[in-house]
């Protein structure tokens, strides 16, 4: 089978046709949460993780004990009050579970911060409106410069592990689009590389069994080459000291919102800080 | 342990504190945010501190309080909380519902009283007062600062029974506040409060309850008989010290304690610990000391200076007798933050 997951509706018959393949299902409601992993077990497919996309604050939400093996992402508009989610911290922290918040506001950052400390696993996800960059970077300073443990904080976890000083490190893979890993899949069985493509209509054209080697499809080819485009253009991303770790993932937003520039650029140069603290002093053995 | 301000705002105007602001007069600026109590309780935790003092003005006066209490509760800090006892309903009703099941120990407050028959105090306070200490009980430690010399403390033994507090008064010293002006007890009116305090050690054997001392006592001002009562009634827990205790502002500047809360004010995110706090502010001291050895003239050849019993009062005095004269002593004495906003602490690079 192929390497790509396949982020899809949790719906059965569409489960039935991914049997053997890794999946990603995506739910708007807790309560389908047993159902569709039953599903997905009885198709063969693999559980990636269930990705719950809800619209009521974390405080408000009832978690089940009998959840907790199951690889969840769960996205949610805001914490909600703490004295809610304090009562749910004993169970959340059984659970394998990544908590996400719009990085849309500068609540949210808080937020995703408290929940950090508490030793959650969370995600700053894309909002609705602009992102306080300001508050994002001291996020990131504190995700990646915490003076004790905390529990990752996504982007900026994934970028401190896999950034390379001469590749391109994609972080969208936190929130299933990076087109290397993740395909996604509509109720009709049609594909393409993100729910925005979806939504749009760009879809690869591609069957399951073409998924599996999708390696030789042209369409995937061009939608790596497509970040690419960007340099057509002398301003804007093309010109970023953080294109390297952003990839123009605000390349929307850039014209109107640029401080999205000195945020990603001062990301990237914590990045590097941060990876060369942890080799410092680091013996490397030799290889025999 | 250091104690953090959630707030410089405070709803009353205690004679022996240069707090004033009221609610309505504060700004923005004057409150913890998130991030902040997030940094400060990483630094608690990575330099080993297991205990959070909250104060204030009136921390209560936070509009995140039982929520920042919360959230240092499920980081496993034990809570401490100094208060006015004077705060909204609201608040008062969610702290006893929220913190109702938890031991003491995990969240205990220290209420500041004022004697109501000779600090004026507003019917509405002493009624939110009664309110708070009926609800918190038994999480309560009653605490008073002598700020001038016929003080009663009948007060707070009736509080202690009516209430159900803590069985525990935690009796404090007015010093002055150098740079403002605050009413405080003078050195040589120390041997009268001395006296006056013990004179009460009937009725603190009546009532069983135990006194602590906070810091600044001279050791020398007592007598035998009454250090051996103190060691008796307090399980030998009396200290003589003199700080530093460590405050952390709103604004993450740090100081040695209340007293000297304009002297050699640094920020937070100058130091990698507690301890380099600390030792900061202990060399600060010794050269003060060096200076002046503590209230009185014999404390320069004391042994129990020496032996660090005693460190010779509080500093506060003998700094704010500084500052009457021409400046011919060393620089560190000095360095006073004359403006109630210098330059913001910023965090290094």
């Amino acid at each position: 089978m192929g390497h790509h997951i396949i982020v899809c509706p949790a719906d059965a018959a569409l489960l039935n046709r991914l049997g053997g393949r890794a999946v990603v299902l995506r739910l708007t409601s807790l309560e389908d949460l047993d159902r569709a992993v039953g599903d997905a077990r009885q198709a063969g497919a693999l559980l990636h993780c269930a990705a719950v996309e809800l619209r009521h604050p974390l405080g408000l939400l009832t978690l089940e004990e009998r959840w907790k093996d199951i690889p969840i992402a769960l996205a949610v508009p805001s914490v909600g009050r703490l004295r809610d989610v304090v009562g749910l911290m004993p169970l959340i922290r059984q659970m394998n579970i990544r908590i996400g918040l719009p990085a849309d506001s500068a609540e949210n950052l808080t937020g995703l911060r408290i929940l950090a400390s508490w030793g959650v696993a969370c995600t700053a996800t894309p909002g609705s409106g602009p992102i306080p960059w300001d508050r994002f970077s001291d996020l990131a300073t504190y995700a990646l410069f915490g003076l004790v443990p905390h529990g990752p904080v996504e982007p900026f976890d994934h970028l401190a592990k896999h950034y390379a000083a001469n590749a391109r490190t994609d972080f969208r893979g936190v929130w299933f689009e990076d087109p290397t890993r993740f395909v996604h899949m509509d109720a009709s069985g049609r594909f393409a590389f993100s729910p925005a493509e979806l939504a749009a209509g760009e879809f690869a054209g591609l069957t399951p069994d073409e998924v599996d080697r999708i390696d030789d499809s042209d369409f995937y080819r061009n939608r790596l080459e497509s970040w690419r485009a960007v340099f057509l253009e002398k301003d804007g991303c093309a010109s970023c000291p953080g294109w390297r770790i952003c990839l123009g993932a605000f390349q929307n937003t850039a014209r109107t919102e640029p401080r999205c520039r000195d945020a990603f650029g001062g990301l990237l140069d914590e990045i590097e800080r941060h990876q060369a603290s942890a080799r410092k002093g680091r013996r490397e053995l030799w290889q025999a | 342990m250091p104690n953090v301000l959630l707030t410089q705002s405070c709803v009353r105007s205690c004679p022996y504190c240069f707090a004033k602001r009221h609610m309505a007069e504060s700004s923005p600026d004057d409150i913890l945010s998130w991030e902040n109590l997030i940094y400060i309780a990483d630094f608690l935790q990575s330099s080993g501190e297991r205990v959070f003092r909250l104060l204030g003005g009136e921390p209560t006066l936070h509009p995140d309080f039982n929520a920042m209490v919360l959230y240092l509760l499920e980081r496993q800090f034990n809570v401490n909380v100094f208060t006015s006892g004077v705060m909204s309903d609201s608040v008062l009703g969610e702290m006893a519902e929220l913190f109702a099941g938890l031991p003491p120990e995990r969240f205990s407050l220290i209420c500041n009283l004022n004697d109501p028959g000779k600090t004026r105090t507003p019917l509405a306070e002493q009624e939110s007062i009664r309110r708070f200490l009926r609800l918190m009980s038994e999480r309560v430690v009653p605490g008073f600062n002598i700020y001038r010399v016929d003080f009663d403390l009948d007060f707070l033994f009736q509080y202690i029974n009516e209430f159900g507090l803590q069985r525990h008064i935690r009796v404090g010293i007015a010093h002055p506040i150098v740079g403002k002006k605050n009413l405080y007890i003078h050195v040589s009116q120390i041997d009268a409060v001395i006296a006056r305090l013990f004179s009460y050690a009937p009725m603190f054997e009546r009532v069983r309850v135990k006194p602590g001392l906070d810091c600044g006592f001279p050791i020398c001002r007592f007598s035998d008989e009454q250090l051996a009562w103190l060691y008796r009634h307090t399980g030998g827990k009396s200290e003589f010290s003199c700080g530093p205790v460590v405050d952390i502002g709103p604004d993450m500047s740090v100081w040695p304690c209340f007293p000297l809360s304009s002297f050699h004010k640094r920020s937070l995110f100058e130091f990698n610990s507690m301890r380099e706090i600390i030792d900061y502010y202990q060399h600060v001291h010794r050269s003060v000391r060096t200076e002046v050895g503590g209230l009185y003239d014999e404390c320069d050849l004391c042994r129990h200076r020496e032996d660090g019993i005693c460190l010779g009062g509080c500093l506060a005095h003998s700094l704010a007798r500084f500052q009457n004269e021409a400046p011919v002593r060393m620089k560190e004495i000095y360095q006073w933050d004359t403006t109630s906003s210098s330059a913001r602490p910023t965090r290094p690079s």
